[in-house]
């Protein structure tokens, strides 16, 4: 039924929400009339009088004495006799349901409010936010993509040295190889006995921290089993927060990228209050981010784990109840990447239902600090089961933060993504995009932040037709303890990743740099609407960068191949390791030590 | 009988809520069948405007309350549900329901005068034999519905102490306007009637217009002597003042008449308003109308929130309390109350007494 509308601006200025609801009314065929801003309290009753309206909407910002005043209109209205007949909406800065309670009318419409509602509100029905707008798909980054190669002399290389690889790895296997078969089978089986006999070979293949655990029950001091109660509770939180959330939508238009969160206070019950905050303020999905000693110790504990230090113990019972507390359209990463678990860690994240895991062999070996050798023959293990539970990898190249140059990074990069290739695995590459070593040498951010980092989405786009997901976090020493600006140069890198048609990014809080502590709720807040309002800013807008990033592109480009041709000549990609060919001490990469000699000859 | 009865303050912060749970304690003792309600938001930690932090309050096992659906949510007592009405609030329908474990409730309820007096036939049917219905900021309107209320005031609304207690005074005048019961019935415009019983009916219910004045005026110029102008709706003081000013030589022996006082007050400033009542006095008229409110009794309250200008902050600050009180007295002549150092017996027993 089409109503009569009047329309009241009490408010001198900011009558610009009512001009757009006027239009939203009309075009619902309704009769609007708009007031002028200068009418006394009783000539608006008489107007409501003589116009005879259904609905009044009034538009006043809340300021002091102004809640008497909106009462007294209401009084007038109400004493008129208007109360009856005419429905009375207020809205404004400030406004709240509660405060339209106490104020006496119909209902109360603050900042945000959509100009259908005002007119669900006219109309008489009940609001109901337009679900499609707000509905979260989970996307799979790498659907689009053929892995063709563009640059047939590097894809060349490329296959040479995954030959090579796969060659070396024949007749090798490891204790973390071991590990992860013995897991699939505990999970698998039903049977009590087997299980028990199992774990008791899961412990030969264990360092005396876990083999303790699994003896005698103990756990390290920072580690301890969450009780009863705080397991109670944790149910009752989510259950209470997700009565009240809603899933908001950072991208403005198509081509703006997933936005990825890492979580890991050590505390699966923290972890799942951050991972429901970045859901609430639009995060596309959350990154699963263990202790480093974790990546060290040789075997896992068991049981739902709380941690004292960074990083969330991976244990399947602390990953299920995270997977469980997730909302099922939110995307979750478990990083397996760079530690003497890598394989069993891919096949935890397989069973707990994520959707993406992490590897790389280079960065693992050089930044992470396990021996090459080891690391090499666990992630061809962990490629493969990648593979069997589907689950696209990142390949990180976090080493570039040591120092190592981006396109020995690169070289690494790719091989391990070629590597994923050939066993039948989806690679997602993940360029650091961030002010690094490199260029504060190379000064090739001196002017600005953009030419560089584009210049390596273009070299990559130039080798491979291949998802890229730049990180972690994008805009990484960027950051200073300042929260706006952490925020900023955040929101920035952001606007540059989608102008350069990324598939996803991952972002930093505003404190995680500096926060020398727990990450808090606002500052993960901040890096989210940041980026949010980037976005907003930019649209279909685009950021040109000089025509340093082709150069530098075709110079990473060059170089890259020249590093792969030096690891086929070497003729052992393990060797090319410890030489330095990816990344050399100078640069501030170390083999890494950890699971030294532990590699077992296949019988 | 039942009794319904209406906190009503002047402002923000005048002490309804103190008011409102020391007289549910005096209640509670009694044992008697208590139903509670209100026409605004109360019970939240901390006030909506200022941001300090407010009283709360506490209702018993077996209280009745008639509150909006999402105040369920926000209570720490348990509230059964015994009926669901179709009355809609900016917080979801309002429902009737019985505390079945003692704790804080947050009230807002039916907001308007007709949905006030629906609850209030609800309560009654429930057995309530004592309704009490919490005011909202500085409204009145919807405590039409009441049989009386409790004006709770203080320095929250004025710190000038004379001046509120001038306020007050001419507050109470005009709830205390003469009750007429030789009404006209079915007055559902602006009614003329003259000596020799001549009705004139006008399109008007409220005089709030310039024209509305001028028509009235052009009747006595036609007619007898005016002797009643009905009017249903509401006047503006502005309007009314000219109006005034117009028939000085002419208004003696009319009565202008209200439907109840609220319709007055809600007016404007009352110490303006009691002084065109007490000008048209002067000038052989009065006011009258045709359903009264009584002003049971005044409660004060010491408190007002102070801003810091330079902080854009508020800050508690008080009056002299004592000062306060023997202000108020000497101005009116109803009982005034400082509920937290009196305590409500002494409103219960007014209460009690006025029938």
């Amino acid at each position: 039924m089409k109503k009569k509308v009047l329309l009241v601006p009490l408010d001198p200025v900011h009558d610009i929400g009512l001009k757009m609801i006027k239009r939203g009314l009309e075009e619902a065929g309704h009769n609007v009339i708009l007031l002028p801003p200068d009418y006394s309290l009783e000539e608006i009753i008489n107007r409501i009088i003589e116009t005879r309206v259904d609905t009044v909407l009034i538009s006043r910002t809340l300021g002091y004495g102004v809640a008497e005043l909106l009462g007294r209109f209401i009084d007038l209205a109400d004493a008129a006799g208007l109360r009856d007949k005419v429905t009375f909406g207020i809205g404004g800065m400030a406004i709240t349901p509660e405060l339209a309670a106490e104020l006496g009318f119909d209902a109360g419409f603050g900042p945000g409010t959509t100009v259908e509602e005002a007119v669900a509100f006219v109309e008489g029905r009940e609001y109901v936010p337009d679900k499609q707008r707000n509905k979260k798909i989970k996307k799979d980054m790498t659907q689009n993509y053929d892995y063709n190669y563009k640059n047939a002399r590097i894809a060349e290389l490329l296959n040479k040295i995954s030959q090579q690889i796969l060659h070396w790895g024949e007749d090798k296997t490891s204790p973390g190889i071991l590990r992860a078969h013995i897991r699939e089978r505990i999970l698998n089986s039903r049977d009590e006995k087997e299980v028990k006999e199992l774990k008791q070979e899961y412990m030969s293949f264990c360092d005396e921290a876990v083999k303790s655990f699994y003896s005698k029950g103990e756990l390290n001091s920072k580690t301890r089993s969450l009780t009863q109660r705080e397991v109670k509770a944790l149910e009752e939180y989510v259950k209470d927060v997700e009565e009240r959330m809603t899933l908001n939508i950072i991208q403005k238009t198509e081509k703006n990228p997933l936005i990825f969160i890492q979580y890991g206070t050590g505390c699966p019950f923290m972890d799942i209050a951050h991972i429901k905050l970045a859901e609430s303020w639009g995060a596309d999905g959350v990154v699963h981010f263990d202790p480093s000693w974790g990546a060290r110790t040789e075997g896992f504990y068991e049981g739902f784990l709380s941690h004292e230090e960074d990083g969330s113990v991976i244990t399947y019972e602390n990953l299920s109840k995270i997977k469980e507390c997730l909302n099922r359209n939110i995307l979750w990463q478990v990083r397996a990447h760079r530690g003497v678990n890598t394989p069993e860690t891919v096949v935890l994240a397989g069973n707990a239902g994520a959707d993406l895991t992490k590897i790389n062999i280079v960065y693992g070996s050089l930044g992470g600090g396990t021996d090459p050798a080891r690391l090499t023959i666990d992630a061809l293990e962990a490629i493969k089961i990648a593979a069997k539970y589907n689950l696209p990898f990142d390949v990180v190249t976090n080493e570039e933060l040591s120092g190592v140059p981006s396109y020995k990074a690169f070289a690494g990069m790719l091989i391990v993504a070629n590597l994923a290739l050939v066993l039948g695995a989806k690679p997602i590459l993940q360029p650091l995009f961030c002010y690094s070593p490199e260029v504060m040498i190379g000064r090739q951010m001196e002017d600005n932040y953009i030419d560089f980092n584009a210049a390596k989405i273009y070299a990559l786009r130039s080798i491979i037709n291949a998802p890229i997901w730049p990180g972690a976090p994008i805009g990484f020493l960027t950051h200073t303890e300042d929260r706006v600006q952490s925020s900023v140069t955040t929101a920035l890198h952001a606007g540059l990743a989608s102008s350069l048609k990324v598939d996803a990014i991952s972002i930093a809080s505003s404190d995680e740099a500096f926060s020398g502590g727990p990450i808090t709720g606002a500052s993960r807040i901040d890096t989210l609407r940041a980026t949010q309002e980037v976005f907003r800013f930019f649209g279909h807008a685009e950021i040109s960068p000089t025509n340093k990033a082709q150069e530098w592109a075709d110079e990473l480009v060059e170089r890259i191949e020249k590093v792969l041709v030096d690891v086929l000549n070497r003729g052992d990609f393990v060797q090319a390791l410890y030489d330095g060919i990816l990344g050399n001490r100078e640069e501030g990469a170390y083999p890494g030590r950890a699971g030294r000699n532990t590699i077992i000859r296949k019988k | 009988m039942v009794k319904i009865i209406g906190i009503a303050g002047t402002a923000k912060n005048t002490g309804k809520t103190t008011t409102t749970t020391a007289l549910i304690e005096e209640i509670n003792k009694r044992g008697m069948n208590i139903g509670i309600t209100s026409i605004g938001y109360d019970g939240e930690e901390i006030d909506n405007v200022t941001g300090l932090p407010k009283p709360r309050i506490r209702l018993r096992q077996g209280t009745l309350v008639a509150i909006s659906e999402k105040c369920l949510k926000t209570s720490s007592a348990e509230i059964k549900i015994i009926e669901k009405t179709n009355l809609i609030t900016p917080l979801g329908k309002i429902i009737v329901g019985k505390i079945v474990e003692d704790g804080l409730v947050v009230l807002a309820g039916p907001n308007k005068s007709r949905d006030l007096k629906t609850i209030n036939c609800i309560l009654k049917e429930k057995n309530c034999n004592f309704i009490i219905v919490d005011g909202a900021l500085n409204r009145l309107a919807p405590m039409v519905e009441t049989h009386g209320i409790i004006l709770a005031t203080g320095a929250a609304r004025n710190h000038d102490i004379n001046l509120l207690a001038r306020e007050t005074k001419a507050i109470i005048n005009i709830f205390e306007l003469n009750k007429i019961d030789k009404a006209l019935k079915d007055v559902k415009s602006i009614v003329l009637q003259t000596r020799n019983k001549g009705i004139k009916r006008l399109n008007s219910t409220s005089l709030i217009t310039k024209e509305t004045a001028s028509e009235i005026i052009n009747y006595y110029n036609q007619t007898d002597k005016v002797e009643f102008v009905y009017i249903p709706g509401i006047v503006s003081a502005e309007i009314l003042e000219e109006f005034i000013d117009k028939t000085a030589k002419i208004i003696r022996g009319t009565t202008i008449v209200l439907t109840d006082p609220i319709k007055l007050l809600v007016s404007g400033n009352p110490i303006h308003i009691n002084n065109l009542i007490e000008k048209v006095r002067t000038l052989g008229g009065d006011f009258a109308v045709t359903k009264n409110i009584p002003v049971l009794c005044v409660t004060i309250n010491p408190f007002y929130p102070a801003y810091r200008f330079n902080h854009e902050t508020y800050f508690p600050d008080y009056v002299d309390a004592d000062m306060l009180k023997r202000t108020m007295e000497k101005y009116i002549d109803i009982p005034v109350i400082n509920v937290v150092k009196e305590g409500a017996e002494k409103i219960f027993s007014i209460i009690k007494q006025g029938g």
